[in-house]
């Protein structure tokens, strides 16, 4: 966008634009939040009821200690890779075209992270107990076990989350002086105080470039290391099939693929919704579409080679549960919902989005 | 840090203390009788589960009779094989705890402290043995049984891990009353439910520390073997092979 000739004069058309939705309200609004509280509201009555009755009705069973929850909660974080992927990576290798796709990813981020949190919390068999797993010091001096993965794991979507909110921050700081300037009322207070008293000077961009500077390759090592962790939870344990280093990596370009599906259904809606064609354009559907059939021959590669490697090891105990997997009990659900659909389903995306489908 | 696969060590805490507990189980004498799982039962406020619980999996046993059926009828044998938490000196339970609620006593037990546990379940999935049983719900008990607890014994509550404790309490009780009159634990003294009840005496109890104990001789018997021996897991509990016919 900055290569355009024209961006000096159009600035005060894009901040009427963007900040558009800040000055009115319109009735669909509110209707949403009040379809969406109605979510949150179902929600936690059936988790109250969960903790009434027991961590039973999840209808888990010995021996699988481990189902939905986890299931969301590693979803949940993958996700929320896709701001830092999308916004860090490409930052680090100067993708200018990224600047629309940014901020939304980054929120996405912030979401996708509190959402996971309260999948440890619905997991948890006495969740009333929780504080258990926080290291503060206590009259029986017992601390957390850091010999375990989960601890691992509680420990860096903690650090995730911390540094996520700061990267999401640093640049919104001149965006919470714009709108500053714009709103009136309790927001006005609100915002002067995020925007910590920016006026944009050039000293002021300096520093802030150099924060962000310093911020994007850390928080994308960060990333990397979470969602390694949260394939440890799995790797590390002794079960049969689980037992393998292919879940570090597996896990990440997972991460970074249900991310990027995910960003791109947002821009869609955000897009439509607000309409901002003029912003989001055919260009970065393009784009995302390019790097999505990335990710998802990686991740076609790598549920080849999870299965090779575990039919070439010929172990009898991880051999039952690839036969159950590939043959067995399971056999429809994984091939029809893994193998066959999400490749080529993911691939059409990506085809979709490159030759401009999502129209303008 | 590098691990010997041979020797337990690590976090093998068993120096502290003069005892480390152990069972030996006679495959040859088992008769697949149930009578250990009763005990059990009865000794330590195991949940009563019913058909319905116990159809969906959620029946909590702390010793269980594996059968092994082999041959076509009508010549067809079948082998038991009692399985019990095998208080492994390298427990894959015990590091995963995030609270340390999995833990290992000095006496080598494979301990697992009730209050502690939150329920993240981890260690229910690392155990090899399946050992581990779950408190899904909170237990249940139809009076007049609500009556017959057994009061040395905790009643665990529901989003709790547990397992067999090799009857922690008789061990303590034991061992107690063997510091009043100032002596070691004597051989047979101690003996959890399931040992005090098998009809054929194919479970023995002792002190792996004691030379003289029966566990001690029993262990180096020819026959002796582990459960999963290959995953290094070191357990506590030695079965004999059946001798052949």
């Amino acid at each position: 966008m900055t290569s355009r000739p024209s961006v000096w004069e159009d600035i005060p058309k894009i901040n009427r634009d963007l900040l558009a939705p800040l000055q009115t309200t319109t009735w669909w609004y509110g209707l949403w939040v009040g379809v969406l509280a109605c979510f949150v509201a179902a929600g936690a009555g059936a988790w109250t009821y969960q903790i009434q009755t027991g961590i039973g009705q999840t209808d888990l069973h010995h021996p699988i200690f481990w189902g939905s929850y986890i299931g969301s909660f590693v979803f949940w974080i993958g996700v929320s890779h896709s701001g830092t992927f999308i916004s860090g990576v490409l930052r680090l290798t100067n993708a200018e075209w990224r600047r629309p796709v940014t901020r939304l990813a980054e929120l996405m981020t912030m979401i996708a992270i509190m959402v996971t949190a309260l999948f440890i919390f619905y997991h948890l068999g006495r969740v009333w107990r929780f504080y258990y797993l926080i290291p503060y010091p206590n009259q029986r001096e017992i601390w957390p076990n850091f010999r375990s993965p989960l601890m691992w794991d509680a420990t860096a979507i903690f650090t995730y989350a911390t540094a996520s909110t700061i990267y999401i921050y640093l640049p919104l700081i001149p965006d919470f002086a714009l709108a500053r300037d714009r709103v009136q009322g309790w927001r006005k207070t609100l915002y002067r105080r995020l925007a910590i008293g920016w006026h944009g000077s050039q000293a002021q961009w300096h520093t802030l470039e150099t924060a962000i500077r310093i911020i994007t390759p850390l928080i994308v090592m960060v990333m990397i290391s979470v969602h390694s962790i949260v394939g440890f939870d799995f790797g590390m344990a002794l079960v049969p099939a689980w037992h393998s280093t292919i879940y570090a990596p597996y896990f990440v370009v997972g991460a970074v693929h249900s991310g990027l599906g995910m960003v791109m259904i947002g821009l869609y809606v955000l897009r439509k919704v607000y309409q901002l064609h003029e912003y989001i354009r055919t260009e970065h559907f393009e784009k995302l579409g390019k790097l999505l059939l990335v990710t998802t021959l990686l991740l076609a590669y790598l549920y080849f080679s999870e299965q090779l490697t575990i039919w070439y090891g010929n172990i009898p105990d991880h051999l039952a549960i690839q036969n159950a997997l590939l043959y067995g009990t399971y056999a429809v659900p994984v091939h029809g919902g893994l193998y066959l659909c999400r490749p080529p389903a993911d691939t059409g995306l990506a085809w979709f989005s490159n030759n401009g489908h999502w129209g303008s | 840090m590098s691990r010997d696969p041979q020797t337990p060590q690590g976090y093998s805490k068993t120096a502290d203390s003069p005892y480390k507990w152990e069972m030996v189980v006679d495959l040859d004498r088992c008769t697949g009788c149930e009578a250990c799982v009763i005990a059990c039962h009865a000794e330590n406020n195991i949940r009563i589960s019913g058909e319905e619980e116990a159809a969906q999996g959620r029946a909590i046993n702390w010793i269980r009779i594996e059968r092994y059926w082999e041959g076509e009828y009508p010549d067809v044998k079948v082998k038991f094989l009692p399985v019990l938490c095998q208080h492994c000196d390298e427990a894959p339970c015990e590091p995963v705890c995030p609270v340390y609620a999995s833990y290992h006593t000095p006496d080598g037990l494979n301990a697992q402290v009730y209050n502690r546990c939150i329920g993240v379940r981890y260690c229910g999935n690392n155990c090899p043995y399946v050992a581990r049983q779950f408190n899904w719900f909170d237990p249940h008990w139809d009076e007049p049984l609500a009556e017959q607890l057994n009061p040395d014994v905790s009643v665990r509550s529901g989003g709790v891990m547990e397992k067999c404790t090799f009857c922690v309490q008789r061990i303590r009780t034991g061992k107690e009353n063997a510091a009043k009159e100032g002596r070691r634990v004597k051989d047979g003294e101690i003996t959890p439910a399931c040992v005090q009840s098998c009809p054929t005496s194919a479970l023995i109890f002792g002190d792996r520390n004691d030379p003289k104990s029966r566990v001690a001789r029993l262990k180096k018997s020819e026959r002796g073997f582990h459960l999963l021996e290959h995953l290094g897991t070191h357990p506590s509990v030695t079965y004999l092979r059946r001798l052949a016919e």
